[in-house]
């Protein structure tokens, strides 16, 4: 198990991360969620090795640094290699050459492979990139971002690429996206200015909403949802068991007029963190 | 060594599938110099030329070491061989062979002193250029330990190597300089391989003559080296 304990970490007088515990079972995949600058990058930095925590301790079986792989966002491909001569160098890099046909073929690049790298489209590039984080044979498998500036296709591919390969390794997917985590990830961890505020799997999460549906719309609460509704700046939401019945009462009021963007959606994750939080998720994006 | 090696490939077969830019950055280099070298410098030819292949190597060893580094780092490939299993010397290595390219540079420098100068070739020019090349390839691996992004290391390179030009006695010799210039130039590499240099191929002296410029060199770069090795974070 790769185990966080109370990690800290600063930049001059700013704490990107506060006391974060956290750990990573083998075969489970666990999101580490929150919004822009919550420190998921700076947590999977000191999770990997690559960078040590202010205060507290990262653990596992062996060694960190030789049982971690880290596969990081940003990564720019602008050195003129094939797919195939970038992946030789990982894997030699990485002592792991004979798994890389394997690990090409798995990743879904077997046919760009005589490809120019910084020719690819977003979502291969990012299979590049995670491909190279296999190529370590690692214990556990960092993702940062891996989704993030992909189109909801490449999205799907890239998802179902990291399902595949959690079967014995650890898997720590950080995410700024609830929808992403919720469709991937066993755990979710939800942090924010580099602390958890909630963790848990994501249906005993959404299961402690105590509704079966959220109705979200735009503009003000109209009279008589005054109780149950609550107002977030331009939205209110209200949380419902029987939403026809809300709907007709709206439509009969006639105050469905004067909303906009009615949705009627079963609660979710940025649930959980309106939750927690008292503050929409989207608004920190 | 395989690992040098594949890296050594990948850089390589990224320089030849660009083979515009290549020839751009070695005509702007060959043209600097001959620019300068008619221009500024008051020298002999054989002086001229002795300066500039020690000065070639010591360029591009410090410019190519802190801008590779550098160039990985801002693309992000730098914390991916970190999080590899490539050690920080085998990375250190593979960058001090591809910087050893410029020595093709200085011998072409030499080649053209050959047939236009009166020039003494010797087995000494090697460990000249060598250990000068060290010696700045050890104060390139400084700059990524101190300086966050290639930008800001583009500026504080170029001053700090022109300060290291006007300081050392690429351009001109030592004996009219004030005693304080003449102080600086001792700490400077630079200073210490174009004198060696110009004592080989313009003097023709040897092993004995050079020998407390090579041990002055040696111990500056094992200096640069060891603190440039050990701040620069892998």
């Amino acid at each position: 198990m790769l185990e966080a304990e109370n990690l800290s970490k600063s930049f001059g007088d700013e704490e990107a991360v506060k006391d974060l515990s956290l750990e990573v079972e083998k075969g489970e995949i666990v999101g580490l969620l929150g919004p822009n600058g919550a420190g998921k990058t700076t947590t999977m930095q000191m999770l990997s090795g690559l960078s040590t925590p202010d205060s507290g301790k990262i653990s596992c079986e062996k060694n960190v640094r030789e049982s971690v792989s880290v596969v990081f966002q940003e990564v720019e491909y602008s050195s003129k290699l094939k797919v195939r001569e970038f992946l030789r160098m990982m894997a030699v890099l990485n002592e792991n050459s004979e798994e890389l046909e394997n690990i090409i073929e798995n990743v879904g690049l077997k046919n760009y492979s005589e490809m120019m790298v910084p020719d690819l489209s977003g979502g291969n590039k990012k299979k590049v990139n995670i491909a190279s984080g296999l190529l370590k044979d690692p214990e556990y498998l960092l993702l940062d971002e891996p989704n993030s500036g992909l189109d909801p296709r490449a999205r799907k591919d890239v998802r179902d690429m990291i399902s595949s390969f959690a079967g014995d390794t650890g898997v720590l997917v950080s995410t700024h996206s609830m929808e992403e985590a919720e469709k991937l990830c066993d755990r979710v961890i939800i942090i924010e200015d580099g602390q958890e505020i909630v963790s848990g799997s994501p249906d005993e999460l959404v299961a402690k909403i105590d509704a079966d549906f959220v109705i979200k719309a735009e503009g003000e609460i109209p009279e008589g949802f005054k109780d149950e509704a609550t107002q977030i700046e331009e939205f209110f939401e209200i949380k419902t068991d029987k939403p026809h019945e809300l709907i007709k009462k709206l439509v009969e009021s006639g105050d469905i007029d004067r909303l906009e963007n009615l949705s009627i959606e079963r609660p979710g994750l940025e649930d959980v963190f309106f939750e927690v939080t008292g503050r929409r998720y989207e608004e920190d994006n | 060594m395989k690992k040098i090696i594949e890296l050594l490939k990948a850089d390589l077969l990224d320089i030849l599938r660009r083979p515009a830019n290549m020839f751009f950055a070695v005509l702007m280099i060959l043209g600097i110099l001959f620019l300068t070298g008619f221009v500024l410098n008051t020298g002999t030819t054989a002086e001229i030329i002795a300066s500039y292949a020690v000065f070639i190597s010591a360029y591009t060893g410090f410019i190519m070491t802190s801008m590779a580094i550098l160039m990985d780092r801002d693309k992000g490939l730098y914390r991916m061989y970190r999080s590899s299993k490539l050690s920080k010397a085998e990375y250190v290595s593979s960058k001090i062979i591809y910087t050893t390219l410029s020595l093709l540079l200085s011998g072409l420098i030499i080649a053209i002193g050959f047939f236009t100068a009166e020039i003494f070739l010797s087995w000494l020019i090697l460990p000249v250029i060598i250990l000068t090349v060290l010696a700045h390839v050890g104060m390139g691996l400084l700059i990524p330990a101190f300086v966050e992004t290639t930008q800001e290391a583009q500026r504080i390179v170029q001053i700090l190597f022109f300060a290291m030009i006007f300081l050392s006695p690429v351009f001109y010799t030592s004996e009219n300089l004030p005693q304080i210039v003449q102080l600086l130039q001792q700490i400077i590499p630079l200073t210490h391989g174009v004198e060696a240099m110009r004592a080989v191929l313009v003097d023709g002296q040897g092993l004995t003559q050079i020998w407390r410029q090579l041990g002055v060199l040696a111990g500056l770069t094992a200096i640069t080296f060891t603190v440039g090795y050990r701040k620069l974070q892998f």
